[in-house]
């Protein structure tokens, strides 16, 4: 197999996606058939070709910095299920600083 | 078991260009909260992020200065992982493709003995939101502030190279006094415009293999960086010792303790190229550029000022230190004042003074120019150094020309050989015991009647001149 039962719970973790053990196992078995179909690229000798850093052959996009007015505050913060008039409010993540 | 230390330093350093490093928004995460957001740097679904110009300059200036290789071609990924502090879910950072890799700092180690801190990499990346963590009631909350997010930020990787918290801290003050000079941050880890963290492991004292490291974060000052890596190295060397694994994790520096702390470990997932933010590519010209672009380095600056100035090498290391300083004394050299007084004067008085006020020196009231009027008073013996200490304190207050406030306090030396003259006849006359004791070869008693004469003056009389009418007048009646 592609892919472990290990890796996958690891991704739904990274995910946050909440799947059963029956879920997890099913997902290892589809996502290790999706991964071997893939390795059909590997046939292809890629020694010469420069790995690609971008679908889009634009590059060197620039902005030049000009300050424009930034949403008001009480906009910026509408549609915030939970706010303090300043802040942004969400459920506590603990443990870090 | 003797133990050696192996430490890394990832340092994040905010660039002080405008706007955000990917929106208008204005660059300044201090303001009240939320002010300063848009769309894109809330990170609403389906903006899209522009790169800031300014940001690529400062960034690349400060890679140069280091002497890290610009890479022709370099691009954002997106760095996956779940927080508050990043809704949108993944952090454009330049992961796979750098804008820069190699160059390095020197630096002296406890021994004095110079050796290279390399540096892996330096790529960009967009600051995070601030979380205030807050109780209320029973219930933690977190209150979010989205002025920091999109803040444009450098990160400089170095190799492991350090061994002790004093090559960490060398290399940090290096750092930050290089990074000034090309103008790119004020890289003050007090508030927060440089921050660093530490990988620190230890092994046997001459093993070759890296054991598993520990990441030491929340320092806020270059002394923490120091305690903090002082204090993990005996953390696990005791650990080894005891035969227990170190496990990778990460610690938070706890300041009043004086200890590390575990934290939770953050999920971080893989990092993926974003396909938003177009490549850069940068050609040699625009590379050349930007380096004709960079000025006198901080080490040059320092070999200058020994050649030009004749000042000793730590005299010239701690002027060049910090571009302010370094141009404020070549400003004083400028206006004529001798180097070996304008370094004296500017480390003894003027930066103490300006400190203690919480001031800067390149804003602050006593200018060049004022500080060079008042030197050149002491040099031509108009006011002596108690009273140039005092006038000093007073350009604080006001923008009166040192003159008028030597005048106002009447601190001006009396050098008229007459006026003098009349004083000593009067003080010789009075102590007649110390004009017998000088006769009889005890010369510690011409200090004692040159004290008398300033005293008689109210303290303004030039010391010089009283002491060259003293020795006439005594040779005359000795
Ligand atoms: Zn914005």
């Amino acid at each position: 197999m592609p892919i472990s039962h290990q890796q996958v719970t690891r991704v739904s973790l990274l995910g946050r996606l909440l799947l059963s053990e029956e879920e997890t196992e099913t997902m290892t078995a589809q996502l290790g058939q999706i991964l071997t179909y893939m390795q059909l690229l590997d046939e292809v000798d890629t020694d010469q070709v420069e790995p690609m850093a971008h679908a889009v052959e634009v590059s060197d996009v620039f902005r030049g910095d000009q300050l424009a007015p930034s949403l008001a505050r009480d906009l910026a913060l509408a549609n915030a299920p939970q706010h303090d008039g300043e802040c942004y409010r969400v459920p506590a993540v603990l443990g870090d600083a | 078991m003797e133990f050696e230390a192996v430490i890394g330093l990832e340092i994040h350093i905010e660039l002080n260009c405008p706007t955000k490093l990917f929106c208008d928004c204005p660059n300044r995460p201090g303001d009240e909260p939320n002010r300063n957001t848009c769309p894109t740097c809330l990170w609403f679904p389906g903006a899209i992020p522009r790169l800031s110009q300014a940001a690529l300059e400062k960034a690349a200036l400060l890679c140069l200065g280091l002497g890290a290789e610009i890479q022709p071609r370099n691009a954002f990924d997106q760095k996956v992982y779940y927080y508050p502090d990043l809704p949108k879910g993944y952090q454009l950072s330049q992961a796979h493709l750098p804008l820069a890799r190699g160059g390095g700092i020197e630096i002296t180690d406890e021994n004095g003995k110079l050796k290279r801190a390399r540096i892996h990499h330096v790529h960009m990346e967009e600051d995070v939101a601030r979380l205030v963590h807050e109780i209320e009631g029973r219930t933690p909350i977190s209150l979010v502030d989205f002025n920091r997010a999109g803040v444009p930020l450098v990160e400089i990787v170095t190799e492991p190279d350090f061994s002790t918290p004093h090559e960490a801290i060398e290399f940090l003050k290096a750092l930050r006094a290089q990074v000034r000079y090309v103008g790119s941050s004020e890289c003050s880890m007090e508030n927060g415009t440089m921050r660093v963290d530490a990988n620190i492991s230890v092994r046997p004292r001459g093993a070759s293999e890296m054991n598993t490291k520990v990441e030491v974060k929340n320092m806020n000052s270059i002394r923490h960086v120091g305690d903090a890596i002082a204090h993990e190295i005996g953390r696990q060397s005791a650990s080894v010792q005891a035969g227990e694994a170190v496990t990778l994790h990460t610690r938070l520096w706890d300041p009043d303790k004086k200890v590390t702390l575990p934290m939770r470990a953050k999920f971080e997932g893989p990092c993926i190229p974003d396909p938003t933010v177009p490549t850069i590519e940068l050609s040699r010209e625009w590379i050349d550029d930007m380096r004709s672009r960079l000025p006198e380095m901080p080490a040059t600056r320092a070999a200058r000022f020994v050649a030009q100035y004749g000042l000793s090498g730590e005299e010239a290391a701690f002027l060049s230190s910090d571009p302010d300083t370094a141009g404020f004394f070549e400003a004083l050299t400028a206006e004529g004042i001798a180097p070996r007084m304008a370094m004296h004067w500017l480390a003894t008085q003027l930066l103490p003074a300006i400190k203690e006020r919480r001031q800067e020196l390149h804003n602050a009231p006593v200018t060049p120019g004022r500080f060079a009027a008042l030197l050149r008073m002491l040099s031509q013996d108009q006011i002596n150094a108690n009273a140039a200490r005092e006038v000093l304190l007073r350009l604080f207050d006001g923008d009166q020309p040192p003159a008028a406030i030597v005048d106002a306090c009447g601190f001006r030396q009396v050098s008229d050989p007459e006026a003098l003259g009349a004083l000593i006849d009067k003080v010789v006359d009075a102590e007649a015991a110390a004009v017998a004791d000088l006769r009889n070869g005890q010369g510690k008693a011409m200090g004692f009647l040159i004290g008398r004469v300033m005293q008689a003056s109210g303290g303004k009389a030039n010391p010089k001149i009283v002491r060259e009418l003293l020795g006439k007048k005594l040779e005359a009646i000795l």
